[in-house]
């Protein structure tokens, strides 16, 4: 709105009615005023001025001079408003009245009156205007009804905690939010030693006491498979991956786990066995300390750790190291034989051509005679026969091989082939299946086994 | 030993009675030669019975079966050796299978069953606690993170089956430690049951907050199979890992029925959709792919390679998961073939690994204790009860091979990822540090196969986002 100035030191012109124009105003580019246009600097106490217009009735003040004419009718005063004096509109631009600032220069001269009187507030003016809600400070008054307006309506939230009110800030931001990365200026706890990735090799060196590390609150979460062992403190001449030294170490800690002592001395001794390595403490070993050192509340474990006799037994594969070092067979009373694993039995059972293995068992059990297996059944079954002692079959070590292939024995006095469930598959002796084979090949069994039975019952195996 | 003494006849029929006393004569209870069996030779004729009997089962030969089941009652026992255990559960689950065939005597029986979360959850932290794998499997995907996150701001990791804190706790304090600063993490973590996902988020929340990084847990509580990848909310710009423990298997279930009747060529002939996607491929993998094709007995219908591809849900599963561009995806899976289509492929596969299964755990917890009854009766004797009881969409248990899993993730568009030396020491370490006898970790072009006295257990593999 064009005004008249008092004490400007322009050259402005007549007041112009703020009627609206009847043609659109024509709006330079930003930031390029119009070449031709007047230029008019207005001092700052114009610039910050308000209400210059001031009933002298009731002293109320008016920005604009329409206004106060208007309000002049309500007392019943003359009043006259203005019509826009000129026909065509020269068209103005205005400067900052102060030197320092970038739109003193008439090349950068702003093209609404109002503009540069927001301008010259918000820059150069004092913020008096407060935010009840945040403790932003606006020099406009306009500027601060809008920010109080959607102060705490935020809407959008970064999951990096930086909220935005306008939806394309924030997901601009989002995308590539690594405000973060940037603001933990806080060193990461300090780990005795480097991270895992990097720094595997000189990790495997350190640990030299103890293959990993250890923790006190281990106890309550240490696998049962802990060996009671504290005679050994350096299980690990550490090439600590080579797999044999990992049976070295399993060896000599799982040994003598005859003493076998239950919960809390074997943790004792965990934690001992362990104790040496501090640097592993963290977790630069990774992930292996976590799982011991995470307490499960909901759990308490309660067994007894002590590494079973069996596998010790049987291990097929895993025994190199079984040396000395107090291998004492732990636990099973005198005379007794440790049972044979589940899968030792399987591939036992498979050697006789009785096959839990995927093909031949079907093979066998579908066909009659598989006679590639019979030569090493019957060595099998032989020495098989006198420990099995199994009544099951007519007569003691064929049975097996029968019970599988359905053949005639091999050895042993023939009699109607096995089919103890009545498998139904043997050819020779016509029994087909079902009862009647169980029957006639049971009966068989009965006077052939009993010699055998005796004979292995004293066995020790 | 436990045998049981008492009269071991319940059966009305005269026969029977006969021939049971037949074989005792004298004496009411169990057969003589049944009695007094070391156990070795035990474990070799429960073997017996039980591969006889589950023949008569497949053949619906239901007396015989009866008969075999009568027989291996007065051996097994939950109680007993590692041989008495497991044919204790295989029994139950051939009981089960015999059961339906009459469906109403099934579901009667079953519908007062009672599951308790509480003992669900426990029984798989019991699994977790107890044997490695789990720990392995974690180790590995951990370190595995580690290494291909390197570099990485902002890191999304899903779990497709969240229930263990210890592997992420151990991961955000690795995370934290890197040189270049934590990234900001975020873990979805997707389970069934609410109360884990809240102990998990409180236990994720707590460990982050100690470290001071930048965390953010989000729960998903859905089963795997109703997940729509919608609800993981993943970002562009995000590094995105998944982690999948034991979890895609399950998505293999399906109507095997009605597969086999609408396409009965499926088997012999590759459907459309496969070829269209085989073209695709690169001829080195096309080659590899139908090498493996031809390798891969003919004989088992639906264990056949074109096969791979149609579980519709596991295809779009994995489609899904490719869309999301992960950077990485580790599959932990079991590695044995339950998926054959015959009961008795199942049934061998089953008894050599279970058996693996149940001695690696008296391994570790001999004495027979609460907790390792619990793990073999509601994990394993369950799972096993899936395998051979159950069929089609119900069959959840459908493990197979790193090598079928192989063309099949590859044919959704993943790419392999080899795990790294360091992936492997972390492993051996893990199994150093807990002095846990007999196991072994292989390497086998890139991935890894957790072992057991040299039988192949678990498989983990590494996998990312590939274009075609």
């Amino acid at each position: 709105m064009n005004d008249s100035t008092q004490s400007g030191d322009s050259c402005s012109g007549n007041q112009a009615a703020p009627a609206k124009p009847i043609a659109k105003k024509k709006r330079n580019l930003p930031g390029m005023p119009d070449p031709d246009a007047e230029v008019i600097a207005l001092s700052p106490k114009t610039l910050l001025a308000t209400n210059r217009f001031v009933c002298e009735i009731c002293k109320k003040g008016f920005q604009r001079d329409q206004n106060l004419q208007l309000h002049r009718r309500g007392h019943n005063l003359p009043w006259k408003l203005r019509q826009r004096s000129s026909k065509d509109i020269k068209k103005r631009v205005y400067v900052c009245p102060e030197p320092s600032c970038v739109h003193h220069d008439p090349a950068r001269a702003l093209g609404d009156l109002t503009g540069i009187k927001k301008h010259f507030c918000r820059k150069h003016g004092e913020k008096k205007w407060k935010c009840d809600k945040c403790s932003k400070k606006y020099a406009v008054q306009s500027d601060w009804k809008a920010h109080s307006k959607i102060c705490g309506t935020r809407e959008y939230k970064c999951d990096c905690g930086t909220l935005f009110s306008r939806r394309d800030s924030f997901i601009t931001h989002r995308a590539f939010c690594d405000a973060l990365a940037v603001e933990t200026a806080k060193p990461p706890p300090p780990p005795p030693t480097p991270p895992p990735s990097q720094k595997d090799a000189a990790d495997i060196a350190p640990p030299p006491e103890a293959p990993s590390p250890e923790h006190s609150p281990a106890t309550d979460v240490v696998s049962p498979v802990v060996p009671v062992e504290s005679s050994s403190p350096n299980p690990t001449s550490i090439s600590v991956i080579e797999e044999t030294h990992m049976t070295n170490l399993t060896a000599s800690c799982s040994s003598s786990s005859s003493s076998s002592t239950n919960g809390s001395s074997s943790s004792n001794v965990f934690s001992s066995l362990f104790a040496s390595s501090t640097i592993s403490s963290s977790q630069t070993t990774g992930f292996t300390d976590l799982f011991r050192a995470i307490p499960h509340p909901c759990y308490t474990p309660e067994i007894a750790p002590s590494s079973s006799s069996e596998p010790i037994a049987l291990c097929l594969s895993v025994n190199q190291g079984y040396g000395s070092a107090g291998m004492e067979r732990r636990q099973y009373p005198p005379g007794a034989q440790p049972a044979l694993s589940a899968t030792a039995l399987l591939q036992k059972a498979a050697q006789m051509g009785a096959a839990p293995s995927n093909a031949s068992l079907l093979r066998g059990l579908g066909l009659v005679s598989s006679s590639s297996p019979q030569q090493q059944i019957e060595t099998d079954s032989a020495s098989l026969a006198s420990g099995l002692g199994l009544g099951l079959s007519c007569d003691g070590g064929s049975g097996l091989k029968e019970l599988m292939l359905g053949t005639p024995s091999v050895f042993g006095p023939k009699h109607t082939t096995l089919d103890l469930l009545g498998l139904g598959m043997a050819v020779s002796g016509g029994s087909t299946g079902g009862l009647s084979a169980l029957m006639t090949s049971v009966n068989g069994g009965l006077d052939v086994a009993l010699p055998f039975d005796g004979e292995e019952m004293n066995e020790v195996d | 030993m436990v045998q049981e003494e008492g009269s071991s006849s319940v059966s009305s029929s005269p026969l029977q009675m006969l021939s049971l006393m037949s074989l005792s004569p004298g004496s009411l209870g169990s057969p003589y030669w049944l009695r007094d069996m070391k156990s070795e030779e035990r474990g070799l004729c429960l073997i017996h019975l039980l591969v006889a009997c589950a023949n008569h089962v497949a053949s619906g030969n239901m007396e015989n079966a009866n008969i075999g089941l009568e027989y291996i009652s007065h051996l097994a026992s939950p109680d007993g050796d590692t041989m008495q255990r497991i044919a204790a559960y295989f029994t139950e689950a051939l009981a089960d299978r015999m059961l339906k065939n009459w469906p109403g005597l099934h579901k009667a029986l079953n519908s007062t069953r009672i599951t308790s979360v509480a003992d669900e959850v426990l029984v798989h932290k019991l699994f977790f606690e107890f044997c490695p794998f789990l720990k392995l499997s974690y180790v590995i995907t951990n370190q595995a993170i580690l290494e291909a996150m390197e570099g990485e701001k902002v890191v999304h990791i899903i779990d497709l089956n969240c229930f263990e804190p210890a592997q992420w706790i151990s991961l955000i304090r690795a995370l934290s430690a890197r040189p270049e600063g934590p990234p900001h993490l975020r873990i979805t973590g997707i389970h069934h049951q609410k109360e884990v996902l809240d102990q998990m988020a409180l236990r994720l929340n707590e460990e982050a907050e100690k470290l001071d990084i930048a965390f953010q847990f989000c729960p998903v509580i859905s089963r795997l199979e109703n997940l729509d990848v919608e609800w993981l909310r993943v970002k562009t710009g995000e590094a995105v890992a998944i982690s999948s423990a034991l979890q895609l298997h399950s998505l293999m279930a399906v109507d095997d029925e009605m597969i086999r009747r609408n396409s009965p060529s499926l088997s012999k002939s590759p459907n459309a959709g496969n070829l269209q996607r085989a073209l695709h491929m690169n001829p080195r993998t096309l080659s590899d792919f139908l090498e493996k094709e031809v390798i891969n007995s003919p004989d088992s219908a639906s264990s056949s390679p074109m096969c791979l591809s149609t579980s519709p849900k596991m295809a779009s599963f994995l489609n899904a998961l490719w869309g999301l561009s992960p950077k990485l995806m580790v599959v932990t899976e079991q590695e044995s073939n339950h998926n054959g289509g015959t009961l008795m492929e199942r049934m061998m596969e089953a008894l050599n690994y279970y058996a693996a299964l149940f001695d690696c755990l008296e391994s570790t917890v001999p004495i027979a204790s609460i907790e390792r009854q619990k793990i073999e009766k509601m994990l394993y004797g369950q799972e096993i009860k899936n395998i051979i009881a159950c069929e089609g969409v119900e069959r959840k248990e459908r493990h197979e091979k790193l090598e079928k899993w192989i063309p099949r993730l590859e044919l959704a568009g993943f790419g392999r990822v080899p795990l790294s030396y360091h992936v492997m020491l972390q492993a051996r370490r893990l199994l150093q540090s807990y002095n846990y006898d007999g196991y072994k970790v292989k390497e086998e072009n890139g991935c890894f196969i957790i072992c057991w006295q040299d039988q192949p257990l678990f498989s983990v593999s590494a996998w990312r986002f590939r274009r075609f």
